[in-house]
Order: structure tokens, then sequence, then C-alpha cells
């Protein structure tokens, strides 16, 4: 498989010498793209699941709720259905519980 | 040859999966910390032949049979292929390193090494000892703390000593 990294190498290696800055450049240009395309595949891979549609609202005394389907947390904030995954629960809760110390119209 | 990403990509085709969040994360960590692995490398081939004449003179030192008569250093053209060898193999680590996976240091390198000296009547278990304290010297060297930013590069030291070892052990 190639990549930007592998070709480098591969460069180096037919010459039978050790990297040089030429290189290295092509490695510092790989990572300068590697964020953006990590983002991008994890998005495409991990696509949000659909959370229960607004018309489900809990009570309106209900501050704050939550329900669990397959790994995945849906959260009601004031004004939609947050998801988050187990990971990022803590987050999400303690996000959801600041903004639900507003009253909820 | 693959490197840290086209291995993870690989594994993840041989079954058929999407990458998994923690693939994508540990992929996402290497990238952040690219700047110490660049490092590493440029200080490891920049002082390559200092590594690499350090290593052969203490090997020598410990085991003067190797540089008596009949020894298998013995006589300038052997002394030679031996130096050769071992920066064959330094430059092969510093390529491993880069590319943040060994993969290009087994094929290229490792494999078939270990029968190539057995049939050459090479003593692998000197070569390992020269190996391993090119990885003592690398290792002083990437791990020194002046003129770069402190931080943690327990990682990255990690790494880079078992691609050592990983040649050490393969020609033993």
């Amino acid at each position: 498989m190639k990549t930007p990294l592998t070709e480098a190498v591969a460069a180096a290696d037919s010459q039978g010498r050790f990297l040089s800055s030429t290189e290295m450049q092509t490695a510092f240009g790989r990572y300068k793209q590697a964020a953006a395309s990590l983002a991008a595949a994890k998005a495409l891979t991990h696509t949000p699941p659909q959370c229960p549609a607004l018309t489900t609202r809990p009570p309106r005394r209900v501050r704050l709720s939550a329900f669990v389907t397959s790994g995945t947390t849906c959260v009601w904030s004031p004004t939609a259905w947050l998801w988050a995954e187990q990971a990022q629960w803590t987050t999400t809760l303690l996000l959801v519980s600041l903004k639900s110390t507003r009253p909820l119209t | 040859m693959l490197d840290a990403f086209a291995k993870v990509v690989s594994q993840a085709d041989a079954r058929g999966e999407y990458l998994n969040v923690s693939q994508l994360d540990a992929l996402g960590a290497m990238v952040a910390e690219g700047n110490k692995r660049m490092d590493t490398v440029n200080r490891i081939t920049a002082n390559a032949s200092s590594i690499v004449a350090n290593a052969a003179r203490s090997l020598f030192a410990e085991q003067p049979q190797l540089i008596a008569p009949g020894g298998n250093a013995y006589t300038s053209r052997r002394m030679a292929a031996c130096l050769r060898d071992m920066e064959i193999i330094l430059r092969y680590i510093t390529y491993a390193i880069f590319a943040g996976d060994a993969s290009v240091l087994d094929d290229r390198c490792l494999n078939g090494l270990r029968e190539t000296y057995l049939a050459l009547g090479t003593p692998g278990a000197s070569v390992a000892v020269g190996v391993s304290k090119m990885k003592d010297a690398a290792l002083a060297i990437v791990g020194d703390r002046a003129g770069i930013t402190a931080g943690d590069c327990s990682a990255i030291m990690a790494e880079v000593a078992s691609y050592f070892d990983r040649a050490a052990s393969s020609v033993a």
C-alpha cells in the first residue's frame, strides 16, 4: 500500500541513504493533512444515529432526560435531542446540566 | 511496506470492518505528536556515524576476539563489512521510526538476515550486542533535553527502543 510516508522511505532506500530533509518535508505535509482526513474518516464512519423527533419531548418538569440505545445516548436539551457516544457521555451530561439550569420554555 | 496509517487500514480491511474510534484516535495522537517523531529521526540520522562508530568500538573492546587474528572482524575488509551492516540496520530503524511501523524494517532488512549470517559464519549474538549498544547511544541522543521544547517523549522513546530490540532479537 503506497502512502506519502512509504514513498519517502522507498525513495531514500532506493539510493541506500538515510532520510533527507526532502523526505522529512513529505511527512510534515502528510501530518498537516492527516488531522483533517482522520476527522473526515471518523465523521463518515460514526454517523450520529437518529434521536427521537421533537414531538416526543419529555414533560415540562423534566429538566434532564436521557436514554441509551445500542451504545448511543440521546439526551434532551432545551432545544433538541442531542446524541453522544458513551465516551462523551460525561461531557454532554455536564453541558446539558448547565443548560438546563435555565427554565424550560 | 506499510506505515502506521496503512497498517491500520490493511488490518481493518482484512476483517472487512470500518476503522474503530480507538484506531482513529491512536492515529490522531500520532499526528499530534508528529514533531517528536521527526525530531527523533532527524537526530538519529544526523548522528548515525558516531552512533555506529561508538557502538563498534565498545563492542570490540568487550569482545576483543572479534578483531584478533582469525576473528570475524579481523582484516579491514571484514571490519568494514561489520560497520556497514550496523549502519544499514540503523538506517532501516530510522525508516521504521519515520513510518511509525516496523514492516519496512522487517521486510527489507531483518527478513533472512539471520540465515545470511549463519551461512557466512558471522556471530549473530555479537551483532545483537552491537545493535543494543546502538540502541543505548540512540536513546541517549533522542532523549537529550537540550535544544528542544520540554515534554513527555516516553512513548516515542519506547517505540524507538522496540525497533532496536526487534532487530537485535532477530539476529541473535
